[in-house]
């Protein structure tokens, strides 16, 4: 757990790299060999893969930011603009890649765009806020007097606890998804991702071949990509209801 | 801190493990371009984009003869509707352009360009004066660079 500049309390943005990627190796320093190393690699025949897997990180990183807090990009934004905006910046040497620092290119845009999607749900986060003080659906005026003495910010706690109830929620409707499909190696690599985050860590940790981890790999991604922010806020508010009832 | 907080702590971990997972680098052009469509997106039309945005910021030596070809051709429509130069002002602005590339160290042999001009037409003239001043400013550009 880290604290945010704004107060809330999150898991560190690192973790959302996978090991390899958890410093981010750009800097704002004039570098133009690296400039120029960068566009001649997106040039060259890795150029097309690098764009469709940056593209792939963009939008799977704006659905985990979504599936905490509910809502698909913020700003009027997309993944792809994202991803071709830390393009541009890179090709034009706004913002340079230190190849010393991370040798893959792919692993350096995706750092950026991590950066850069951070930042965007962070001023989100910090606009959602919800009032101390508020007259609640039933009548009730809630004031800072009915928040727990120990919590020193009761309006973060509020959107903490939304945030967990969405992260539970998301969770929950991938583990069903998983167990529905009644296959025994899909639930032990889903079981797998608790302590681990690449397919080799899995296959070690489990036994399983790599290529299958790959495969069955493919076969989570088809379930997380019908699991959309909006649909996981829509469920919450739904189980929250059925609760209350 | 109590067990509720540690639950939502292993969520998130989980749903960090399982983003880059989804993410691995080791993945084929197939499985990301079907990732894609899972997620909406069309691959074509991405990579279109990507080729789009290379040749707006990256582009090559001829995509950017072309454009500047393009752009000056443009400026010499709009510099024609508003006067039509005399003959002479063209012939000396050639001379004027090839001086400019001889000095940036083009080699241009002696004499290529101070041909007689009097079988050509005012649109020839205006023609290859546009092409000699692209080839000027993209030398100019390569002594810049060099410069830096």
């Amino acid at each position: 757990m880290v604290l945010r500049a704004n107060g809330t309390k999150t898991t560190p943005r690192s973790k959302l790299l996978s090991k390899n990627q958890r410093s981010p190796a750009y800097n704002v320093d004039v570098m133009p060999e690296a400039k120029n190393r960068a566009t001649e690699i997106l040039l060259g025949p890795e150029g097309e893969l690098i764009w469709l897997s940056l593209l792939d990180y963009a939008a799977k990183l704006a659905r985990r930011h979504g599936w905490r807090t509910g809502t698909a990009l913020p700003g009027g934004t997309s993944p792809d603009s994202i991803a071709n905006d830390v393009l541009i910046k890179v090709i034009e040497g706004e913002r340079t890649w230190d190849p010393d620092r991370e040798p893959s290119l792919l692993t350096a845009l995706k750092g950026m765009v991590h950066s850069d999607l951070g930042h965007l749900f962070s001023s989100y986060e910090a606009r959602m806020v919800e009032p101390t003080d508020l007259q609640l659906s039933d009548g009730f005026e809630r004031t800072a007097d009915h928040f727990p003495a120990l919590d020193p910010d009761p309006e973060m706690a509020l959107l903490q606890a939304e945030f967990t109830r969405l992260e539970m929620t998301a969770l929950d409707l991938i583990r069903e998804a998983v167990e529905s499909r009644g296959n025994q190696d899909l639930e032990t690599v889903f079981l797998a991702l608790y302590e681990a985050d690449t397919p080799k860590e899995i296959a070690d940790m489990t036994g399983l071949p790599v290529e299958r981890v790959y495969v069955l790999g493919r076969e989570l991604d088809r379930i997380a990509g019908k699991i959309s922010p909006v649909r996981v806020a829509r469920v919450m508010k739904e189980r929250m209801t059925h609760e209350q009832s | 801190m109590n067990s509720r907080d540690k639950r939502s702590q292993e969520n998130a971990a989980f749903l960090d493990n399982l983003t880059s997972f989804l993410s691995d680098e080791g993945r084929s052009v197939e499985d990301v371009k079907e990732s894609l469509r899972e997620q909406g997106f069309d691959p074509d039309r991405a990579l279109q984009q990507f080729r789009e945005t290379l040749a707006e910021h990256a582009p090559s030596w001829r995509e950017k003869a072309l454009r500047e070809r393009q752009r000056a051709k443009e400026a010499f429509g709009n510099d024609r509707i508003e006067r039509a130069r005399p003959r002479e002002e063209i012939v000396t602005e050639i001379r004027a352009v090839t001086d400019a590339m001889r000095s940036l160290g083009a080699p241009i042999a002696a004499g290529a360009y101070h041909r007689n001009f009097e079988q050509a037409t005012e649109g020839d003239l205006e023609s290859l004066l546009i092409d000699l001043k692209v080839q000027r400013d993209l030398l100019q550009q390569k002594q810049e660079r060099s410069d830096e």
